[in-house]
């Protein structure tokens, strides 16, 4: 069995370090490993970033991140995702991790994802520059995405994202901003290469559980849809072995 | 002098958004999803934040927005549980 702890849009200032400090110490004995699902900072400094690090400083087990878009928010992705590093957290941007759990092997396919909207109503790569550099930018984290998760031989395969691959997870939220909250094209990846789970978070106003066109399991974890400082989710890699 | 100038003040029909995207882009605030309703010299806030500090802030903000409206801040401040719920997937 391999226990996995997730969470995103945190949204760390110091008005809410300490609080989810403090919430994040049960988290060894709850899980065998700790995803954050990007939106860690409220405006992407270092110096928010630093506070992530202090948020998870006596969390034991891994931590594996994505960026989310308020981390991109003041152009200094790198630092941020240097200041985490710094203090063990693996940041994933179009790259995987895996990991020796007790429960089995994990391989985690991780990207920030991006929008464009759903099946039968998404945008098209055609017409102005920056429409077309908004569509590539999805088009190019999918294909990544894709290809990280099938380079995965692992007992458990999981996609990590801020965005959100499927319309499911995003009821309640506003029909008319579907495409800023996803894509189908991450769906369309997750299903081609294959995966037990895609967690991600940015629609706060969704709900937290969906599924994709292929039938993977979905799962919302934005803080604001769990009311909770992580959900623990427990995958048997028996069940996926027959993959 | 020809043709028209534009009015100094937005037509009220777009001081809701205008609110809306202070909210959003205002570094005090940054918060994406609060509901900005205008009903006459009103001005509805909601949706839920982490503290009452950003719940204060978004208020604010809105203030200087629109300082020809009562705001009516109902952003509700919610904190994260510690009751961490398992969920098996088989």
């Amino acid at each position: 069995m391999i226990r996995i702890a997730a969470v995103g849009d945190i949204h760390l200032g110091p008005d809410n370090v300490e609080p989810l400090a403090s919430s994040l110490r049960s988290v060894d004995d709850d899980a065998d490993v700790l995803l954050l699902a990007g939106d860690l900072t409220r405006h992407g400094t270092r110096e928010e970033a630093d506070l992530v690090c202090r948020a998870v400083a006596d969390v034991q087990v891994p931590v594996v991140a994505v960026l989310g878009n308020h981390d991109h928010h003041s152009d200094e992705a790198d630092a941020v995702t240097r200041s985490l590093s710094s203090a063990g957290i693996t940041v994933l941007e179009g790259e995987t991790a895996v990991l020796d759990l007790p429960g089995g092997t994990l391989g985690v396919a991780g990207t920030k994802g991006f929008g464009g909207g759903f099946a039968g109503a998404c945008a098209s790569e055609f017409g102005e520059p920056e429409m077309k550099a908004f569509v590539r930018h999805t088009v190019d984290i999918a294909d990544q995405l894709c290809r990280r998760l099938a380079e995965l031989d692992t007992d458990v395969r999981v996609a990590l994202l801020h965005y959100s691959p499927v319309e499911d997870t995003l009821r309640g939220e506003r029909l008319e901003i579907f495409p800023f909250l996803g894509s189908y094209l991450l769906a369309e990846a997750i299903d081609r290469a294959g995966a037990d789970l895609a967690l991600h978070g940015h629609a706060h106003a969704g709900v937290e559980h969906g599924v994709t066109p292929g039938g993977t399991r979905v799962r919302n974890v934005a803080m604001p849809v769990i009311r909770s400082s992580y959900r623990v989710y427990e995958l048997e890699p028996a069940v996926t072995a027959t993959r | 002098m020809t043709g028209h100038e534009p009015a100094e003040e937005p037509a009220p029909k777009y001081v809701g958004e205008h609110v809306r995207q202070a909210i959003a882009t205002d570094p005090r605030t940054t918060e994406q999803g609060i509901g900005v309703r205008v009903v006459g010299d009103q001005i509805f806030l909601s949706g839920e934040v982490g503290s009452t500090d950003r719940r204060d802030a978004i208020g604010q903000v809105a203030a200087e927005v629109a300082p020809d409206h009562r705001i009516c801040n109902e952003v509700a401040v919610t904190s994260a549980g510690d009751q961490h719920t398992t969920e098996r997937l088989s």
